[in-house]
């Protein structure tokens, strides 16, 4: 159950891995795709505020409810805002909530499975208990409770579905920690007074970062999908924020008469999970087949 | 094996136990008086707040509540609503239903069309068939559950008139169903596609085929059983993501369900009901992962001794 | 291969075959109403202050008196007079009438009713405030009562034509407790409460021994319709869907665009309810933060364009509204239109009279180097807060929208924790404002009250108990102008457009008519179109 991956060494070999690994990923052609498209929604969003036609929060720019033309590509919402410039913004909120949630888990979930690892014992014991009970929340079941407590608003979003994510992190931190630990080099160099903790981190980095990375991006669309659908459910962004996941529950009232206030955000939204897929399955395929599985746990 | 049974079993317990006292830590924490929370604005006098406050037994210390609460849980009496004043087990087990129905819904579209899709590309690795059917898979993990419903809505409830959107029976069940199980389709696809290019590798098929027997008698009879295993194992997760489907599709479709219950008990503050949706879709959780353990302990000895050891 | 799929695909097609005959069909007439919100709580007029409830309460229960428009018709009562010193009414009560547990209707009912509003216990949110200054309800005889009132109380008629002010089974309620009874309600009205299951529907049956209507309909006796029922349908277009697939005959609060499309569509109906009350309005926190300066809360009055925000937001269908009170509503002054019209350069050069500038050039304005931001919880209309905010956006407001339930806006009440809410009110008598507008109504912690403004004026409140007394139309007329005239000055209340009830229905039904107030429907009359 608990993930053992070997420890790979660092420094020049690990470099020269780390370029064999993009050329490995940007020859896939599925890769390739899913990179393109992530991009070209990453520099959309950044460069939105240089692009975008109009402003994302301006009222009647063009008629309201009016399909996409030449002047409105995604057409006008409600309140004759332009689609087009939100959805491009929007993606600044999505995008960056998304990967804020994965650091958010990724660092605590690390920080915490190499803790109880390192200190073993009952703490470990202890720790892996608390890891199982929160597996044993359905994930926006969790989250929602998390906003329960903390309020609705975006940034509290980002913590409750961060908090969800945390215990895949930590087992497989924690796994690799205890691989490490007992591995008689480690051992050896703690007998000559190195401090134990500075050696495993030493050791651990090189040996979980690609495990981690897969994780994190296969992470970063199940995120990317939560915190767009607590916004839905009217727990996330707040107007006017063109969030795309609260741009699709403002379009459901007018779906029948506006259909292109749902379909835009939603493509946007759909793309940007379906690219990060697309790289983290040539992803795991490179670097760690067993996570993309589903039977490293 | 009875040892190895009752290990298990004695080993959720604390899990379970962890898991209660977490919800009871979380929900001591959420702001707002439960006085006003349980009154809901009404006018009261004085002398009624301290009847409500001490029938919610917030007069006693928080230990004497915490141990309270355990034995209210283990007993099934989690309080009444906020909202309604009725035992929150009664409007629970009034939800149950529908969300089990689109959970069984969802469960029937994953299978029949992951597996299917799955075993299609997986039999024929490279070919348009198999393109296609991982496209589709793709598209399945891809796709936020809000948006397929919305598009379902749009193209088949509305354009289309082919489904009811609202009501019961089954007809009503259909597009619910595809939402909450295409995310299933996508995932069952994936993984059985892989598992069965693995199988397809090992001896025996290849002897199989060697023998000359037929390739699609080899594939149902053997590698389709073989590959099937890891999917049930991951039977524990599905059921969760069908549980997160449910709170979407819930609210999409104007559908009754635990997730739509959950989601306003949320947004309304209703503690008792949050904490009664979460004790039993957790505990569910837990024990349905622990029969799921448990079988595939039967089908496979060899995990079950790793396992145990 | 392909042949297991398309078998495995054919099946899963064929499932809503099999389904049909599970969908029930009854003989006799069934209405479905489909209901915009899925929060009810209660079902007993005493305690309930939503109408949302009170559309499937008012077909369980019956008043003393009727109302249809501005008339009064006999309901449970068949003649009431007033006493000389206008403090006690007195009923003439009908006879034969039993509520729906056989239980008669009598004084002692009525006695029952009224006491137990009074009741703490009970926790009336609606009728407590609808019943005035009552004092107590002497039985004169077994179908005789006499209602006493501690001061004079003008809008007593309008008060007991109240859906609120329904009477109910004495026998349930001691039977069931309050609680029960919310649940399980017990009335003398067309219809009778069977079942509720949370979330999904109400349903109510015909009451076969009911001939006591009131005179404006169009017939008497049992009605035509044999079951009721309430679908809770909170998602507009899902309940649009419904009503046009047939899953339900008759919803509510449809957008104006639907509206639109079925006014010229034979197959649908259409009834626009202009609501009478407080239209929807923002009020303004004045005891905390910017808006504690009328310079602040008039800009923000005048940054709003009212008529384009209603064209905007209703397609035409809704009126600019401009005081507290709504246009329909008896006694409204129109003095109120000329107040605090859309003026966003008088809006900055108020802005900027009262210390805000924007120094910073971020497009909000600061003043001791606080932001001009305002919180606004937003329960109702998520459109029209969003419209409001962008508006109010140019001259230099920065407003936070935060969608919120019921549950977090009380909260919010109780910690005096927002600057600007929204209200309304459905209500036909004047006599509505001491509700949001009277010192006494400022919420507490824990108590829930309408003045959220928590304006605080002796004079006003003096205005407003002087009006509730005065018995002379003239008088009353008067004072209610003067109290309009004030409340406009103070600058706390901005009224943004009428509430409009949007209600759609499948044209092989007739008979659907307004409750006084226009939003709710009641279905007593409603017959199989031909």
């Amino acid at each position: 159950m608990i993930s053992n991956a070997p420890a790979r060494e660092g420094g020049r070999e690990g470099r020269s891995r780390a370029r064999r690994v993009w050329r490995q990923l940007v020859m896939n052609p599925g890769a390739f795709i899913g990179a393109l498209i992530l991009l070209t929604l990453v520099v959309g969003a950044v460069v939105a505020p240089w692009v975008a036609p109009y402003d994302w929060k301006e009222q009647f720019v063009g008629p309201r409810l009016s399909p996409p033309s030449a002047t409105h590509w995604f057409g006008t919402d409600l309140f004759g805002r332009d689609v087009f410039s939100r959805v491009l913004y929007g993606g600044r909120f999505s995008l960056s909530v998304g990967i804020a949630t994965v650091l958010f888990s990724m660092i605590v979930g690390s920080l915490f499975g190499l803790f109880i690892a390192h200190f073993g014992g009952r703490i470990d014991h202890v720790g892996v208990m608390i890891i199982d009970v929160m597996l044993g929340f359905p994930p926006i079941v969790l989250a929602i409770l998390i906003v329960a407590v903390l309020g609705v608003g975006l940034p509290n979003v980002v913590v409750a579905v961060g908090i969800a994510g945390i215990p895949r992190f930590a087992r497989v931190v924690r796994g690799s920690t205890l691989a490490i630990k007992n591995r008689p080099f480690v051992e050896a160099s703690q007998a000559l007074g190195a401090g134990s903790l500075r050696v495993v981190l030493r050791h651990l980095l090189p040996s979980v970062l690609p495990t981690i990375t897969v994780l994190a991006t296969l992470n970063l669309a199940g995120a990317i999908i939560s915190t767009a659908s607590l916004s839905f459910l009217g727990l996330g962004a707040q107007p006017p924020t063109p969030e795309w996941g609260a741009m699709l529950n403002k379009s459901r009232d007018y779906m029948r008469f506006a259909s292109w206030t749902m379909i835009f955000p939603g493509l946007a939204l759909f793309l940007s999970v379906m690219s990060v897929n697309l790289l983290g399955d040539r992803l795991s395929e490179v670097l760690d087949p067993r996570v993309s599985k589903g039977r490293g746990d | 094996m009875t040892s190895y049974f009752l290990r298990r079993l004695a080993g959720i317990v604390p899990v379970l136990f962890i898991s209660w006292t977490l919800i009871f830590a979380v929900l001591q924490i959420i702001p707002g008086d439960p006085v006003n929370l349980m009154l809901a604005g009404r006018p009261a006098s004085q002398e009624v707040r301290e009847n409500v406050r001490r029938n919610l037994g917030l007069d006693k210390p928080i230990l004497s509540r915490y141990v309270n609460f355990l034995w209210r849980v283990v007993r099934g009496d989690l309080g009444d609503s906020y909202r309604t004043r009725q035992p929150v087990i009664r409007e629970v087990g009034a939800q149950l239903r529908p969300t089990l129905e689109l959970a069984a819904g969802g469960l029937l579209v994953g299978l029949v069309f992951g597996v299917s899709l799955g075993v299609l590309s997986g039999t024929r690795p490279n070919s348009w068939a198999d393109t296609g059917s991982m496209m589709f898979a793709l598209a399945g993990i891809s796709m936020p559950s809000f948006w397929t419903a919305m598009l379902l809505i749009f193209f088949f409830g509305l354009k289309l008139d082919l489904f009811p959107i609202v009501g019961e029976g089954l007809p009503a069940l259909v597009l619910p169903s595809i939402s909450v199980g295409f995310f299933l389709v996508g995932n069952l696809a994936r993984l059985i596609r892989s598992t069965i290019l693995e199988v397809m590798t090992e001896d025996y098929i290849r002897t199989g085929k060697a023998k000359g027997l037929n390739h699609l008698r080899v594939v149902f009879k053997h590698a389709l059983r073989n590959a099937m295993i890891p999917p049930v194992t991951l039977l524990g997760v599905q059921f969760a993501l069908l549980i997160g489907g449910a709170v979407i599709t819930e609210t999409v479709f104007a559908r009754p369900g635990l997730g739509q219950l959950l989601v306003t008990s949320v947004l309304n503050k209703d503690v008792p009901m949050v904490q009664a949706l979460v004790i039993y879709t957790t505990s569910a959780y837990i024990v349905f992962n622990l029969i799921v353990d448990l079988l595939y302990g039967v089908i496979d000895p060899r995990i079950r001794d790793a396992r145990s050891g | 291969m392909k042949r297991q799929a398309s078998i495995l695909l054919a099946v899963l097609l064929a499932l809503p075959l099999v389904g049909l005959s599970t969908g029930f069909a009854q003989d006799g007439l069934t209405v479905v109403w489909g209901e915009d919100r899925s929060d009810h709580s209660t079902l007993d007029p005493r305690v309930t202050q939503s109408r949302h409830e009170e559309q499937m309460i008012l077909q369980i229960f019956d008043p003393l008196i009727y109302r249809d428009g501005q008339d009064f018709y006999p309901g449970l009562a068949t003649s009431w007079e007033v006493s000389d010193d206008d403090l006690s009414w007195t009923f003439q009560l009908r006879e034969g009438v039993t509520f729906h547990d056989g239980t008669p209707f009598n004084a002692e009912a009525v006695k029952f009713t009224f006491d137990s509003i009074q009741d703490p216990e009970l926790g009336s949110q609606g009728a407590i405030d609808v019943l005035g200054p009552y004092a107590s309800t002497e039985i004169l005889g077994d179908l005789e009562v006499r209602v006493n009132f501690e001061r004079p109380y003008a809008a007593a008629l309008s008060a007991f034509s109240e859906t609120e002010l329904s009477i109910v089974s004495p026998t349930a309620v001691q039977e069931l407790g309050n609680d029960g009874f919310a649940r399980n309600p017990v009335g003398t009205g067309p219809f009778k409460f069977v079942s509720w299951e949370a979330g999904l529907r109400v349903t109510l049956e015909r009451n076969e021994d009911y001939n006591w209507a009131p005179a404006f309909y169009d017939h008497q006796g049992p009605s035509e319709v044999e079951r009721v029922v309430l679908r809770f349908i909170p998602d507009t277009s899902t309940r649009v869907a419904a009503l046009e697939a047939g899953e339900i005959n008759i919803a509510d609060l449809v957008t104006p665009l639907d509206l639109l499309s079925y006014q010229s569509d034979p197959d649908f109906g259409t009834m626009v309810g202009n609501v009478a009350g407080l239209p929807f309005s923002i009020m303004f926190n004045t005891t905390r933060g910017p808006l504690m300066d009328p310079l602040v809360r008039q800009a923000f009055m005048h940054a709003v364009d009212r008529p384009r925000l209603a064209e905007n937001l209703f397609f035409g269908f809704a009126a600019p509204a401009y005081g507290p009170l709504s246009a329909s509503t008896p006694l409204y002054w129109d003095g109120v239109e000329s107040y605090y019209n859309y003026d966003p350069e008088r809006a900055m050069a108020l802005l900027e009279q009262a210390g805000w500038t924007d120094s910073d050039g971020d497009g909000v304005r600061e003043k001791d180097g606080e932001e001009l931001s305002l919180f606004f919880p937003s329960l109702l209309e998520p459109d029209t807060a969003v419209a409001v905010q962008a508006e109010v956006a140019k001259v230099g407001f920065d407003v936070q929208v935060e969608n919120v339930l019921k549950a977090r806006q009380d909260e919010l009440i109780f910690a005096n924790d927002y600057d600007v809410l929204v209200i309304r009110w459905v209500s036909n008598d004047p006599g509505v404002l001491i509700i949001p507008f009277h010192s006494r109504n400022i919420p507490e912690p824990g108590i829930f009250k309408f003045n959220w403004s928590r304006i605080d004026d002796p004079v006003l409140d003096q205005l407003l108990e002087d009006a509730e007394a005065a018995t002379s139309p003239d008088e009353r007329a008067a004072l209610y102008q003067q109290i309009q005239q004030m409340i406009m000055d103070g600058a706390t209340f901005f009224a943004l457009h009428d509430q409009l009830q949007m209600v759609a229905f499948s044209s092989d039904f007739s008979g659907f008519r307004f409750a006084p107030g226009n939003w709710q429907v009641r279905f007593y009359d409603v017959t199989r179109a031909n």
